[in-house]
C-alpha cells in the first residue's frame, strides 16, 4: 500500500537519506527508531514535501502512484498525513477555521460533501470529546501558546479529524506527560484501522507500551539497518544502539 | 523648467489644485463660521502646500495631486434609500449621512440615539452654543497639517455631536459619507464632545462613487474625564485622493480607541493626533490594511504625552500586495510632566508584491523620566514555514497565502466592538488573495 523505494534526499547539497527502502501493507504499524541525526525527520519532512529537502533519487509509492511527484497537497488529498516534530504557530487563525479549511480542501478535491460551518463544528466537537481535548482548543489559535505537548495532541486531533489512509508521525509523543502519551496513544488507535498503514518515528519504546506495532526498524545514517518485531525496540531500550550493534558485530 | 522649480510650480499659487481651491474658498459666502474659517484660511496660505519629502507625508505622490484640479459641487440628487442601502442593523437608526462632504440632516436617521445626546450641523452649533465651543473646542492656532487647515477654511457643512456627561450610547453611530459627484473637492467636518464619563462608538465610513474626487476630512474628538469614545474608520474601494484627520484631546482616566481599516483606495492618508492632557487618559490606536495594484495608504500617527501615568498603544499592521505601497510615520513624545508613561508602538507588514514598498519611519521622543516606551516594526514575506505546514493539511498554495494573511489581519479586526463590520472585513481579508 505504502512503499519507499531506494530513497536519496539532500539538505543543503549534503546527502542525508542514502537509499532508505521500506514497504507498509494495509493494516500495519511500523515504527522507526534511530540516534539523533540519522535523518529520520528528514524522511518524514521529504515524503510531505517539504522545499527544502532535494530528492536525488528514489519512489515513495502510494497505491502505486509515486507521490514524490505531487504538490505538498495532492500528496494530503491522496490521504497522506504527516504530524510534525515541531509543529508551527499560525497566528490569527483559530484551531477550528483552519480544520475546516483544511478538510474542505480535503473533501472537495476527493468529491466529498463539505461541511457547513455548524455541521463541521459538531463533528469536531464530537471528536475532541471523544480524545478527551477540551474544548477551548477550538478558539484558541493553531498552536499559538500551545505547550509542546499540547501541540502534539494537536496534531493527533488533526490527524483524527483528516482521517488519512497513511499516518507519519514524527517523534509524536516526545516531551509528553504519561497522560498526554495516553491520550496520544489512543489518538492513534482510534484512527488505526485494517484498512490503513501507521509509521511512528519515536526516540522511546514507552510510547509502544501502548501501541503495538508490527514490525520496529532501526535507522541509521539515512537507512534502515535492522528490523525486527517488537522485541526489537524492547532489546534497544535495554541495550542502547551502541551496545545493540556491538553485540550484533559479536554475532557474526 | 528645471526640476526644483517644476515642484515649486504645482506647490505654489500658480499649480491646478491650488488654483482650484483658492477659487472655490472665494466662492464660499460668509456665514457663522466666517471668522474660523478665515483664520483656518490665513495659517493655510502662511503654510502652504506640503511637499512630499516631508516626513508626514512620506510617500503620499502628492505631485499627482496637485496637478489636478477640483471644484466645490454639491450632489442635490440623494436618495435616502439608495444612501441608506446597505447601513448595518446596529445602526440602522442611527446614522448621519454626509452627502460630497456636507452634512445632511434630512437623510440622517437619529431616532435610536439617547435624549440629551445633540447632533446639529456645525454652523447652527457654533452659532448656538458659542460659549461651550470657545471654552472646549480649540482653534486651529496650532494646527500644523495643511490640509486640516484646509477642512477648517471650507467648514460649515459638518455636524457638531455631543454626549452629555454619564450617558452610554448604547447603538453605535454611524457617520456615512457619500461622494456622488465627479471631480469634486469635499471638507467633511465632525466634532464630537463626550462628556464626563460617558461612552460612545462612532463608526465612519466613506463611500465614494465618484470616478475623481478629493478629500480632506477631518474628526475632532475632546474625551472629558472618565469618558470612552471608541471610533471606527473604514473606506470603500476608490479611485480617489483621500485624506483623513483626527484630533482627539483625552482627559483625567478617559480613554480614546481608534481603528482604521482600509481595504483599498488608490490613495487614503491617515493621520492622527492624540493629545492625554491629563493624568490616566489612554489611547488605543490600531489600523490594519490590504492593498493591491497601485492602493498607496500613508499613516502618520502621532500621540502626545503631557501628563503623568498615561497608556498608548499604536498597532498598525498592513498587507501590500502588486506594486501597492504603505507609509507608517508613528510618533511617541512624553513630555516632561508625563512620568510613569506606559507606551508600545508597533507597525508590521507582510510584502507579498515584488514591487510592494512599505516605508516605516518610527519615532519616540521622551522628556520624562520612569518612563515604559518601546516600539518593533517589521517588514517582510509570508512565512515559508507556516505556508508548508498549512500545505501538508491540504490547503492549497493560494488558500494558504489567504488564510496567513486573515491571521495576519485579524489581530486588529478583533477591536472593531461592531460585529456585522467586523465579520464583513473578516470575509474580505479571507478572500483578499483569490481576489
Amino acid at each position: 500500500m505504502f512503499e519507499i523505494r531506494n530513497l536519496h534526499v539532500a539538505v543543503d547539497g549534503k546527502e542525508i537519506i542514502k537509499g532508505f527502502t521500506l514497504k507498509i501493507q494495509k493494516g500495519e504499524i511500523h515504527v522507526i527508531m534511530g540516534p539523533n541525526g540519522t535523518g529520520k525527520s528528514t524522511l518524514a519532512k521529504a515524503i510531505a514535501g517539504h522545499p527544502a529537502y532535494e530528492i536525488l533519487d528514489g519512489e515513495v509509492l502510494f497505491d502505486r502512484k509515486n507521490i514524490l511527484d505531487l504538490s505538498i497537497e495532492e500528496r494530503v488529498h491522496c490521504g497522506i498525513f504527516m504530524g510534525f516534530q515541531y509543529p508551527v504557530e499560525v497566528p490569527g487563525v483559530t484551531n477550528e477555521l483552519f480544520l475546516r479549511t483544511s478538510y474542505n480542501s480535503i473533501c472537495k478535491t476527493q468529491g466529498k460533501k463539505v461541511l457547513s460551518q455548524e455541521d463541521f463544528s459538531e463533528y469536531l466537537s464530537a471528536t475532541m470529546k471523544a480524545m478527551e481535548i477540551r474544548s477551548e482548543f477550538k478558539e484558541r489559535n493553531v498552536n499559538e501558546g500551545f505547550s509542546g505537548g499540547e501541540k502534539k495532541r494537536n496534531e493527533i486531533l488533526q490527524m483524527a479529524i483528516l482521517d488519512p489512509k497513511v499516518a507519519i508521525l514524527d517523534e509524536t509523543d516526545s516531551g509528553l506527560d504519561i497522560d498526554a502519551l495516553r491520550i496520544v496513544a489512543s489518538g492513534v488507535n482510534r484512527v488505526m484501522s485494517s484498512e490503513k498503514c501507521l509509521l511512528l518515528i519515536t526516540h522511546y519504546q514507552r510510547l509502544l507500551d501502548y501501541i503495538t506495532p508490527d514490525y520496529v526498524h532501526i535507522m541509521m545514517d539515512g537507512k534502515i539497518v535492522q528490523s525486527g518485531t517488537a522485541g526489537l525496540a524492547c532489546e534497544l531500550e535495554k541495550k542502547g544502539y551502541g551496545k545493540l550493534f556491538e553485540s550484533e558485530g559479536e554475532g557474526k | 523648467m528645471s526640476k526644483k522649480n517644476v515642484k515649486q510650480h504645482y506647490i505654489a499659487e500658480g499649480g491646478p489644485f491650488y488654483k482650484s481651491i483658492a477659487e472655490c474658498y472665494s466662492a464660499v459666502s460668509g456665514d457663522g463660521l466666517h471668522k474660523f474659517r478665515s483664520a483656518a484660511w490665513k495659517s493655510f496660505c502662511c503654510k502652504g502646500l506640503p511637499s512630499g519629502s516631508t516626513t508626514e507625508f512620506k510617500g503620499v505622490p502628492l505631485r499627482d495631486l496637485y496637478k489636478s484640479s477640483y471644484s466645490n459641487v454639491y450632489s442635490k440628487e440623494a436618495h435616502a434609500e439608495e444612501i441608506l442601502d446597505g447601513v448595518f442593523h446596529e445602526c440602522s437608526d442611527s446614522v448621519l449621512v454626509f452627502v460630497d462632504g456636507a452634512y445632511s440632516p434630512r437623510l440622517s436617521k437619529i431616532g435610536a440615539l439617547h435624549e440629551g445626546v445633540i447632533i446639529a450641523p456645525l454652523e447652527e452649533a457654533f452659532k448656538r452654543y458659542a460659549a461651550f465651543f470657545r471654552g472646549h473646542i480649540k482653534n486651529l492656532d496650532n494646527e500644523e497639517d495643511p490640509f486640516v487647515l484646509l477642512n477648517g477654511a471650507f467648514a460649515g457643512d459638518g455636524v457638531f455631536i455631543y454626549i452629555p456627561p454619564d450617558v452610554s450610547v448604547d447603538v453605535p453611530l454611524h457617520v456615512l459619507m457619500t461622494t456622488k459627484s465627479d471631480v469634486t473637492m469635499t471638507f467633511p467636518r465632525v466634532h464630537l464632545f463626550a462628556g464626563r464619563n460617558s461612552s460612545v462608538t462612532l463608526y465612519t465610513h466613506t463611500n465614494n462613487s465618484a470616478s475623481d474626487s478629493f478629500a480632506s476630512g477631518v474628526h475632532d474628538f475632546v474625551v472629558d474625564a472618565g469618558a470612552r469614545v471608541h471610533h471606527i474608520m473604514t473606506s470603500s474601494k476608490n479611485a480617489s485622493w483621500q485624506f483623513e484627520s483626527v484630533r482627539a484631546r483625552v482627559k483625567k482616566d478617559g480613554i480614546f480607541k481608534s481603528i482604521t481599516v482600509v481595504d483599498s483606495g488608490s490613495c487614503v492618508r491617515y493621520d492622527s493626533e492624540v493629545i492625554l492632557e491629563e493624568d490616566n487618559a489612554a489611547a488605543y490606536c490600531s489600523g490594519g490594511w490590504l492593498l493591491e495594484g497601485n492602493d498607496g495608504v500613508y499613516i502618520n500617527n502621532i500621540v502626545d504625552h503631557r501628563a503623568p501615568s498615561t497608556v498608548s498603544r499604536q498597532l498598525y499592521k498592513g498587507v501590500c500586495n502588486d506594486a501597492s505601497r504603505s507609509s507608517f510615520v508613528g510618533k511617541v513624545i512624553v513630555g516632561s510632566e508625563a512620568h510613569d508613561t506606559d507606551a508600545r508602538q508597533e507597525n508590521k507588514n507582510i510584502l507579498l508584491g515584488d514591487d510592494a514598498i512599505a516605508d516605516i519611519f518610527p519615532s519616540m521622543e521622551i522628556f520624562a523620566d520612569d518612563v515604559k516606551a518601546s516600539h518593533g516594526a517589521t517588514v517582510g514575506a509570508l512565512d515559508d514555514e507556516e505556508i508548508f505546514y498549512l500545505r501538508s493539511r491540504g490547503l492549497s498554495l493560494s488558500e494558504a497565502r489567504s488564510l496567513l494573511v486573515y491571521g495576519f489581519n485579524k489581530e486588529v479586526l478583533d477591536f472593531i466592538p461592531l460585529d456585522s463590520l467586523r465579520r464583513v472585513l473578516e470575509d474580505k481579508a479571507r478572500r483578499f488573495i483569490s481576489s
